[in-house]
């Protein structure tokens, strides 16, 4: 899992929620959650979209960039929750938008749901 | 003295013009009526100059008569025509008399008919009397060569008379009809020019009324339109006629009234529009900057109620709980400070105390939570003692340390230096990191403006350094920064020297350990 928040309590959270059943990779800045996606290859990406240095859709765009098949599920969590926003989130290519605040089960749930499905895919 | 020939109200105008332009009507007329008068004059000479003519032709005739019977009697002696002759000689003085009334207002013509009637009386007097007694006496005698020629003498002398009195007779009356004429051409030329003069006048008395009362109501009516149709900077002509500048200057108060009212309006709007958009900005600015703390509150409470997690697992989560409540409660408390600084309702509670002191507590207990960033604290060997608000000093240099560490995102040492001069106490806080860049730098104090902060995911409210400002100013201090953008900024705060104005100790708990320029570095 790679976590981007700019706010390292969020990240705690979103840890704390989905449980030990994942190692993670955390990042605050657009710089470092680029580099921490390109050197751990993360299973799947929960994004903020305010991040240190820029925004998280920066960070989306590059992940997008460099995919390969099966793409990586990104979940974009933010308190930017109105409509233009999730529309250029989707734009994007991200899977999922969750506005904060988020309740943690359904956090689980829906990462549980990408997760499980790129592994079908994978296996596929 | 500038005198002004025409009067200045509408109505004087056109009443004096009609005037004018009567008065030479009128004077046309008496022209005419003048000349009138001279003429019947002229036929009143004229007529008395006939009979004048007349009586001296009836003069000559009885003279004529007389000699007649003169000669008559010289030829006959027949005694009947002595009774003619005296008849005609009493014939004489009469006819005489009607000449010599007549030319009574004649100097001239007077002296030439007494002249004649001399010669008249002399014919009779001394020739014809004489010559009637030789005749009784001598027959033969009075019809002598010598008397013939006497005769004839006499009567040419009397023809020239007469001739010379008609004679200047009909010459005053050719020339009185010369000037007559004269005089009748020269008043109707008069007449008719004050005639044609009078139509010029009444003409350019329209003219005139149909160009500055006509041309410039229609002006009017036409600005009128404009104005109808929202071009408010129409302006009439003020000068002119009285009646016409008034109203040009009713009717430009009217626009002017208007025009400053639309741009009022305009103006308005303007401020409404500002103060929907601040609201606006307001109102998603405060959704997400409550909405991260509650995300924690809710996550973690969330979490704590549904799992079970070991005692410091939950120690640790109710920790955040209570640190992003109170993160909660100072955004709330931020608000409520610019509410009352709005309002004009800051109460400060002023004491003496250090603020190098404040400095320390609080720059500790910022860079506690920065771990990236590293503290260089420069204080001052004695006390800087200020007399103001501690608890709004602190949140002053609370937020001068956050906003340092915000806003050098990588990382880097964060100074706080406090000076004492001889008036002033001063504080910096100074970064190594983004800068600020030159247009944004009038608006640094500007509420809800952040910069490139929202860009850069840098959280805040935009209002830290507008309520710090008001803060400063309510303690007659001043606040300012020097910035090099992508080098780093300084702010700082400068307050009265309470020391060194009343020699006061502040009322602060003792300290230890405190060295001369302590340097604490790292968090």
């Amino acid at each position: 899992m790679l976590v981007c928040d700019d706010e390292p309590v969020l990240r705690e959270l979103i840890r704390v929620s989905l449980g030990a059943g994942y190692r993670y990779a955390e990042a605050g800045s657009v710089t470092d959650a680029i580099a921490s996606y390109r050197e751990v290859e993360p299973d799947l990406v929960v994004l903020d979209l305010m991040l240190v240095g820029g925004s998280g859709l920066d960070v989306l765009r590059a992940i997008r960039r460099g995919d390969r098949a099966p793409r990586t599920p990104v979940v974009v969590v933010s308190a930017w929750s109105d409509e233009a926003n999730r529309q250029a989130v989707e734009e994007e290519g991200a899977d999922l938008f969750l506005p904060k605040p988020f309740a943690p089960e359904q956090l689980v749930d829906w990462v549980e749901g990408l997760v499980g499905s790129k592994k079908r895919a994978g296996d596929a | 003295m500038s005198a002004r020939i025409l009067p200045r109200t509408l109505v004087g105008r056109i009443v004096g013009g009609s005037l004018v332009a009567a008065v030479v009507a009128s004077a046309a007329l008496v022209v005419l009526l003048v000349s009138l008068l001279g003429l019947r004059r002229s036929i009143d000479e004229e007529t008395r100059s006939n009979d004048t003519v007349n009586a001296a032709l009836v003069l000559e005739g009885r003279v004529s008569t007389y000699e007649s019977a003169l000669h008559a009697y010289l030829l006959t002696t027949n005694r009947g025509f002595l009774g003619s002759l005296q008849q005609a000689q009493r014939e004489l003085a009469p006819a005489h008399a009607r000449l010599a009334k007549l030319v009574a207002g004649d100097a001239e013509e007077q002296r030439r008919v007494a002249a004649t009637w001399a010669e008249v009386q002399s014919y009779v007097q001394d020739y014809a009397v004489p010559l009637v007694n030789i005749a009784r006496l001598d027959a033969d005698a009075a019809r002598g060569s010598v008397a013939a020629n006497e005769a004839k003498r006499r009567s040419d002398a009397i023809d020239s008379g007469f001739s010379g009195v008609i004679g200047l007779e009909r010459a005053r009356a050719a020339a009185r009809s010369d000037s007559v004429r004269t005089d009748t051409t020269r008043a109707i030329v008069a007449a008719v020019a004050a005639a044609v003069l009078a139509v010029l006048l009444i003409v350019a008395l329209g003219r005139w009324v149909a160009r500055h009362v006509g041309g410039r109501l229609a002006r009017a009516t036409a600005a009128a339109s404009e104005i109808a149709a929202g071009e408010l900077t129409v302006r009439l002509p003020e000068g002119g006629a009285a009646e016409l500048a008034e109203l040009a200057r009713a009717f430009n108060g009217m626009a002017r009234s208007l025009e400053h009212g639309r741009r009022e309006l305009l103006a308005q709007n303007e401020r409404l529009v500002a103060s929907e958009q601040q609201k606006s900005e307001l109102i998603t600015m405060v959704s997400h900057e409550l909405r991260t703390p509650l995300t924690s509150l809710l996550g973690f409470t969330n979490l704590l109620l549904a799992r079970s997690f070991d005692e410091s697992d939950q120690r640790r989560y109710l920790e955040i709980v209570h640190r992003e409540s109170r993160r909660l409660a100072a955004i709330v408390e931020t608000f409520l400070d610019l509410r009352s600084i709005e309002e004009g309702r800051l109460e400060l509670q002023r004491q003496a105390f250090d603020l190098a002191q404040l400095a320390r507590e609080q720059a500790g207990f910022l860079l506690a939570h920065a771990p990236e960033h590293t503290l260089g604290l420069d204080l001052p060997e004695h006390e800087a003692v200020v007399l103001a608000d501690r608890d709004r000093l602190s949140q002053v240099v609370a937020n001068l340390i956050s906003n340092a560490v915000k806003y050098s995102p990588d990382g880097g040492s964060v100074e706080v230096v406090v000076l004492v001069a001889d008036e002033r106490v001063r504080l910096e806080v100074t970064d190594h990191g983004l800068g600020i860049p030159a247009e944004d730098q009038p608006r640094v104090f500007t509420k809800f403006f952040r910069g490139q902060a929202a860009g850069r995911g840098i959280p805040g409210t935009g209002l830290g350094l507008a309520v710090a400002r008001e803060i400063m100013e309510a303690h007659d201090g001043t606040i300012g920064f020097v910035s090099a953008p992508g080098g780093g900024s300084t702010f700082w705060i400068e307050l009265p020297n309470h020391a060194r104005a009343t020699g006061a100790r502040p009322v602060e708990p003792p300290r230890e350990g405190r060295g001369p320029n302590l340097r604490v570095v790292g968090g």
